[in-house]
């Protein structure tokens, strides 16, 4: 290869590198800024308000609770894949008042329940279906460049603050989770 | 260079890259109506939104057609024998070769003008030049040159690689196919192979590496950028070298 063909393809692929790694690095620089705005965000209270308190699940009681939200559906592959994971969870802190564990499903209850039955699914969670409302409440804090994903996490924390949100089954966000809830 | 691109130049005019320049305009006019239509009726749409959705439809598009572009001008420089004649009037190996990277450059550069020179028409047609010039942000606008170009170096790839227009061509519409059955029998075999929950072999395959590299929903490992960046560097450096004096023969 002589010089000048070396040279001229040097530049195509060190520029081709370059915009790569621009791209990469606006995209990690707005997703984590967009990341951090929304953790702390009161979104308990939030919440409450939209649904006029009126919600079996997300109401006043939990205020000064720690409230684990997966939203799930039981034709989720990974949403099922978690389910051991979140089931051990909720077998080591059942014993603690100050914790909720929640599980919404946009799902017909009846529909969802014969599934479960057949795919021997225990989850341990308190259940609700036909959320369809609340979920795409929860989903507006997902950021504009965020692809929506199922499971949903969410966790809550005392002052109704949000610590955790991310979707899709992340073990190691999950295993950051378990740390959380082991420290408070 | 200069004679390098007058004679890539020379050799654009045929009924075929005629067809292949008409479906593109055809396909960017079409959409861009499209969206000029949904602006203009009295829902409510976001220019940001639907203008992304124009892109990346006309951008996946332009990338096949490209694609085909690029591996027919080289499949036909094998199959023709014309590749000996440019050597035999005097054009090197070198020249040859960086007239087919202009000629990817160029015409990565002509679908991507034009794509945003639509957007930039159905803007101003339907009174929205601010909502193109605010949302046309860094990531918007590298994502999708990034994206054209990599799928144009890939299909140049394959013709240097195979020098068969008729072979390139299959693999580069079925090679997609290949690496979602590579990862559904990764899948399949994670507990039997022991692979730690966060290892995914899309992260390591010509194709679906670039999917994570510019993945905007989530934080991207510097590791995804490199495994990209390796494959440009392949896509780019290995062709020059499948060139052998055989190929000169033929």
């Amino acid at each position: 290869m002589n010089k000048s063909t070396l040279t001229f393809l040097a530049v195509v692929a060190f520029s081709f590198i370059a915009l790569f790694s621009l791209s990469v690095q606006d995209n990690n620089h707005k997703l984590e800024e967009g990341r951090s705005e929304r953790i702390g965000k009161a979104v308990l209270e939030e919440l409450i308000t939209k649904t006029n308190n009126e919600h079996p699940a997300l109401n006043n009681e939990l205020k000064g609770k720690t409230v684990m939200i997966s939203v799930w559906a039981t034709w989720c592959g990974p949403c099922r894949e978690e389910i051991p994971e979140l089931n051990q969870l909720v077998d080591q802190y059942k014993h603690r008042n100050d914790m909720a564990f929640i599980a919404l499903d946009n799902e017909d209850s009846t529909r969802a329940s014969a599934t479960m039955e057949r795919m021997n699914l225990n989850f341990n969670f308190d259940l609700y279906f036909n959320q369809n409302e609340l979920i795409n409440l929860l989903y507006r804090y997902k950021l504009p460049q965020e692809n929506s994903g199922l499971p949903l996490t969410l966790v809550i924390n005392k002052e109704g603050k949000l610590e955790f949100y991310y979707m899709g089954y992340d073990p190691y966000q999950l295993s950051k989770v378990k740390s959380y809830l082991a420290e408070i | 260079m200069k004679r390098i691109i007058r004679t890539e130049l020379l050799k654009l005019p045929s009924r075929g890259n005629y067809i292949l320049l008409a479906i593109l305009l055809l396909i960017y006019l079409g959409m861009s109506y499209g969206l000029y239509a949904a602006l203009s009726s009295e829902q409510e749409v976001s220019f940001f939104d639907l203008g992304k959705q124009l892109l990346e439809a006309q951008f996946s598009l332009a990338g096949i057609l490209v694609s085909i572009f690029l591996i027919s001008n080289i499949g036909k420089e094998f199959k023709d024998g014309t590749l000996r004649k440019n050597i035999i009037d005097g054009y090197s190996r070198n020249d040859f070769y960086v007239g087919k990277i202009v000629l990817l450059l160029g015409s990565v550069a002509m679908a991507y003008l034009l794509a945003i020179f639509c957007l930039f028409l159905v803007s101003a047609l339907s009174g929205q030049v601010d909502d193109f010039t605010t949302n046309l942000n860094l990531q918007f606008v590298l994502n999708y040159i990034l994206k054209l170009s990599y799928s144009a170096l890939w299909a140049s790839f394959l013709i240097f690689l195979f020098r068969k227009l008729t072979i390139s061509l299959v693999l580069y519409f079925v090679w997609s196919i290949i690496e979602a059955v590579i990862f559904q029998v990764q899948q399949g075999m994670r507990e039997d192979l022991n692979l730690p929950a966060d290892f995914n072999i899309q992260d390591y395959l010509p194709r679906s590496s670039l999917s994570q590299t510019l993945n905007v929903g989530t934080i991207v490992d510097p590791s995804h950028l490199i495994v990209t960046s390796i494959y440009v560097i392949l896509f780019l450096f290995l062709p020059y070298y499948l060139f052998t004096k055989a190929d000169i023969k033929s």
